[in-house]
């Protein structure tokens, strides 16, 4: 009788050692979880501020002058239903001149504002890097430059 | 007297469960160590590839960055995989065996070359533009090892920049210290490393790697294999490149006058060139017509890409 008290209490303790340890893992599974989440959303965003600076020089953007972008090459690639996007891995990427608020479209390219070359459905904050934006204006025969900006988000960091 | 050691129900039960709990402990501190160890070599590399593309070269010029500095030794596999150049990392452990590399981070946008595996706690780097005839990419040439330039020209010196530290150079290769790789430019013996600069053509481990441009300095530290993967990516981004002024070509003729339509058509037909193209060897073809076109597309009005 008292063998099987002992071998009862034994059990109890043993359960509430397991309890005791599944909980810990528990809390420390779902901290850490919490954690990577925050170390991969800053990843992110270090990889989506580096992209920014570096997306304006890379060749498939780069315009006519040292850090402009070319107006034409983003039209084009905007055709391409944002594969372009696997290559720098952001899931956002677009053109904009400033101060034109038209979307550009087969109609009204060149004379508009905002290319948009990855369209994201869902992304982060987008960073954001000032440029010029250049394309060939065939009636002044040259490079026409103006105020703009890239923006990007870092999609796989 | 002997007295029998009593060897009670609750004390063997103690012990079974209290091994138990040990032994799983263990385990999953060794678990969650080697997570750990994982995760912080995957950031690691992530990094990593971040600071070896740090702001891309323009046409004509080089970056010579300060080195990288681990604070341990640290393992770098470098990799060439789906076009893309990847960044492994692995810290190497000072107590007990080590852990399996992080996962590999993809550089983007540029091709990374250097020695397959790489081992140190300060990594040099080299990063210049591969102009062919447009700017393809970025070239980002690391090292552990001193390098000795034996009789180098005055523009490999200049692009290296001579710290006496990671790249020196000296006029025989019985001259260069020890444990440097020695590249000879007009030497055979005692190299590591011997450049033709009329064949344009490397050789190193006995296998020949043939360079156009700034593929130079990546035969100069890279493998066969992987050199050849890396000419066969930045080939398949100069494909891709062509198609883009091809149409941009079409583009701006459609919009005005003054912009040569010929450019466009020979873009198209280098770019049939290139796809053919799977190996160094090739590239020696592919200069004429990259002249050929760059030529045509100085003469055209309106420029495709930034020249120099």
């Amino acid at each position: 009788m008292r063998g099987q008290l002992k071998i009862q209490e034994m059990a109890f303790v043993i359960v509430a050692l397991v309890l005791l340890f599944a909980l810990l893992a528990i809390f420390f599974t779902s901290w850490r979880l919490h954690s990577v989440k925050d170390e991969v959303t800053a990843l992110q965003e270090y990889a989506g501020g580096q992209l920014v600076g570096q997306l304006v020089n890379t060749p498939e953007l780069e315009g006519p002058c040292q850090g402009c972008v070319s107006w034409d090459s983003a039209w084009i690639l905007a055709q391409r239903n944002g594969t372009i996007g696997d290559r720098w891995n952001v899931d956002y990427l677009a053109v904009e001149i400033l101060g034109i608020n038209q979307t550009c479209t087969g109609q009204t390219y060149p004379a508009c504002g905002q290319i948009t070359i990855v369209p994201g459905k869902a992304y982060g904050t987008a960073q954001r890097a000032f440029s010029a934006v250049c394309y060939w204006d065939h009636t002044i025969k040259q490079e026409r430059c103006q105020l703009g900006m890239i923006l990007a988000s870092g999609g796989k960091a | 007297m002997l007295r029998g050691f009593e060897f009670s129900f609750s004390w063997l039960f103690s012990l079974l469960v209290g091994a138990l709990i040990l032994i799983l402990a263990i385990y999953g501190v060794q678990t969650l160590v080697g997570q750990e160890r994982t995760i912080s070599d995957s950031q690691t590399a992530q990094q990593l590839s971040g600071l070896l593309s740090p702001l891309q070269t323009s046409v004509e010029t080089s970056l010579r960055p300060q080195p990288i500095i681990f604070p341990q030794p640290t393992e770098i596999t470098l990799g060439c995989a789906r076009g893309a150049s990847t960044v492994q990392t692995r810290a190497l452990a000072t107590i007990g065996r080590n852990n399996a590399p992080g996962y590999a981070q993809e550089t983007s946008g540029v091709a990374v070359f250097g020695n397959t595996t790489l081992i140190g706690t300060k990594v040099h780097s080299l990063i210049v533009p591969f102009v062919f005839p447009y700017k393809i990419s970025d070239l980002v040439i690391i090292w552990t090892t001193p390098l000795c330039l034996v009789q180098a020209p005055e523009t490999v010196l200049q692009t290296f920049g001579s710290d006496n530290a990671s790249v020196y150079s000296v006029r025989t290769s019985v001259a260069c210290r020890k444990g440097s790789r020695v590249i000879c430019f007009d030497e055979t013996r005692g190299c590591d490393v011997t450049v033709d600069q009329y064949l344009k053509r490397v050789t190193s481990e006995g296998k020949s790697l043939y360079y156009e441009g700034a593929l130079l300095y990546g035969a100069l530290v890279t493998p066969s294999a992987l050199y050849e993967c890396q000419v066969r990516s930045l080939l398949h981004r100069g494909v891709e490149l062509t198609s883009l002024y091809a149409e941009k070509s079409a583009l701006l003729s459609a919009r005005g006058e003054g912009c040569s339509t010929a450019v466009g058509a020979l873009t198209a037909s280098y770019g049939a060139l290139l796809r053919a193209t799977n190996s160094s060897k090739q590239l020696a073809g592919l200069a004429e017509q990259a002249e050929a076109l760059a030529d045509e597309e100085q003469a055209s009005i309106c420029s495709l890409w930034r020249n120099t």
